[in-house]
């Protein structure tokens, strides 16, 4: 089981943390990860930055954006799911 | 114990009149309580103009300790005569009470006060006086928790006239009225309520004549204490967390990091209620610009910090009371609804700087800081007593 946390801190919140994790949402349905991923909020990671923090595991990524959700789910998350 | 008065009042206009000729005048201080109920002669316009200038002077007056013999005596020479009837008047109950307590009752030509203690009309009394010829009664005695008073002007004594009463309602079937829903424990808002609606009944929805009241009652203040921002310095942490859970009443925090900061302190986990997107039904779309709350054990309430303040002082600005309030359950209105339902707040200001926030480097002083000014104003003029201490 691996861990996402999405920020939703008041910087993360403003940057779209809740379309981040609709996006993260929606990929795990369809590639069928529920069951492999937990996805929490969390507040302020102190890792504040122009967009939004996520945690994977013990790796705090920043600046993830709703455009770009996607491509981080399929480049940085997924490879971890298929690790773990 | 601080006891304070809870009140709540409302006027009808006499049908087919777009003014009301009744004035309801509550100002109060953290110490004091005082609520003038004014009654202008007629209807409309002119007795608008006479009960509001006479709601305002009296209280203004009596709030600086005036004695009866003078605020009569502004009030004859301030009030425009009336033409017709060579008369300048508009008759008032004032009762003013101290730390909830001693209460101090005038009566000028109204109907007398309601007292009803333990689900029993207490009598009250009054020395009367005449002063201009006017007959004046007076009075003094002590207010207990529980107490509930009610101040009517005449239009209530005369609903239901020549209908379900003869007499109309009444003085004293008024007051078996309040006796009775004293007795339902209700708070002042329910009473009101209670009462204009029998009022408007009795009237069969026209009343014949302006008709107001004021529902009081005295009870145990609520307190309620906020940490927001983390010291200044760190080795505070603790301290700011301690003076929280030490706090008086319901307790918030506001802010992401203070809020880890106080689960650190406390050795609590801090746990974010955030709620999948896919699974927030129910709830309709989500609250435009509110992010959610966290719960920690012993902590009555857990929210970020800016967004939150921004839109509860946003919130504060025009709910009057809680019963205002959206039927919400986001963070700000939460929060919201602890300040508004409490008497004594007490905010424990955090003086960090948030060096993530590009506008509190600039300025040097926390954002938040704005936020928390204006609503600790809004709070103040709902005659809160709110006390700030910064760490
Ligand atoms: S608000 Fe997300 S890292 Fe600070």
């Amino acid at each position: 089981m691996i861990t996402i946390v999405v920020c939703v801190g008041s910087s993360c919140y403003v940057r779209g943390s809740d379309k981040v994790a609709e996006t993260f949402e929606r990929l795990m349905n369809e590639q069928e990860l529920n069951d492999k991923v937990e996805l929490v909020g969390s507040f302020c990671m102190d890792a504040c930055s122009m967009g939004v923090s996520v945690r994977v595991g013990d790796q705090i990524f920043r600046g993830v954006s709703p455009e770009s959700a996607e491509q981080f789910f399929n480049d940085e998350i997924r490879p971890r799911i298929d690790a773990a | 114990m601080r006891q304070v008065v809870e009140y709540a009042s409302r006027t009808l206009s006499k049908a087919g009149e777009e003014l009301c000729g009744d004035t309801v005048d509550i100002g109060s201080t953290p110490t004091s309580f005082i609520a003038v109920l004014s009654d202008g002669l007629g209807s409309g316009v002119k007795a608008n103009i006479l009960s509001t200038l006479t709601a305002q002077i009296a209280s203004t007056m009596f709030k600086e300790g005036a004695h009866v013999e003078d605020v009569i005596e502004t009030l004859a020479s301030t009030l425009p005569e009336c033409q017709v009837r060579k008369l300048a008047y508009a008759t008032f109950a004032m009762i003013k009470v101290v730390r909830g307590r001693e209460a101090y009752v005038v009566e000028y030509d109204s109907p007398p006060l309601i007292v009803v203690r333990g689900n029993k009309l207490l009598p009250i009394e009054a020395r009367e006086r005449t002063i201009n010829g006017r007959k004046v009664r007076e009075a003094e005695f002590d207010l207990q928790v529980g107490d509930y008073m009610v101040i009517v002007s005449d239009g209530y004594e005369h609903a239901g006239v020549g209908k379900l009463y003869r007499l109309g309602w009444g003085w004293q079937n008024i007051a078996v009225s309040v006796e009775r829903w004293a007795g339902t424990n209700c708070d002042a808002y329910e009473l009101i309520h209670a009462l204009t609606t029998t009022c408007l009944k009795l009237y069969d929805g026209k009343p014949g004549d302006d008709a107001s009241a004021i529902a009081m009652r005295v009870r145990p203040a609520v307190a309620a204490t906020i940490l927001t921002g983390p010291p200044a310095n760190k080795e505070d942490d603790a301290r700011a967390v301690t003076k929280l859970m030490e706090g008086r009443g319901l307790k918030a925090i506001c802010g992401g990091t203070t809020a880890q900061m106080a689960a650190r302190v406390l050795g609590r986990e801090l746990k974010v209620e955030w709620v999948r997107p896919s699974q927030r039904h129910g709830e309709g779309p989500r609250k435009q610009g509110t992010p959610p709350v966290a719960r920690l054990e012993g902590v009555d309430l857990v929210t970020e910090g800016i967004l939150t303040l921004g839109k509860t002082a946003e919130l504060l600005e025009k709910a009057e009371s809680t019963r205002d309030l959206p039927h919400d359950s986001d963070a700000a209105t939460q929060l919201a609804r602890i300040l508004l339902s409490a008497d004594d707040i007490h905010l424990i200001v955090g003086m960090a700087l948030n060096p993530n926030q590009v506008a509190d480097v600039i300025r040097g002083q926390p954002m938040r800081h704005m936020y928390i000014r204006q609503i600790v104003r809004d709070l103040k003029r709902r005659q809160k007593r709110v006390t700030e201490e910064y760490i």
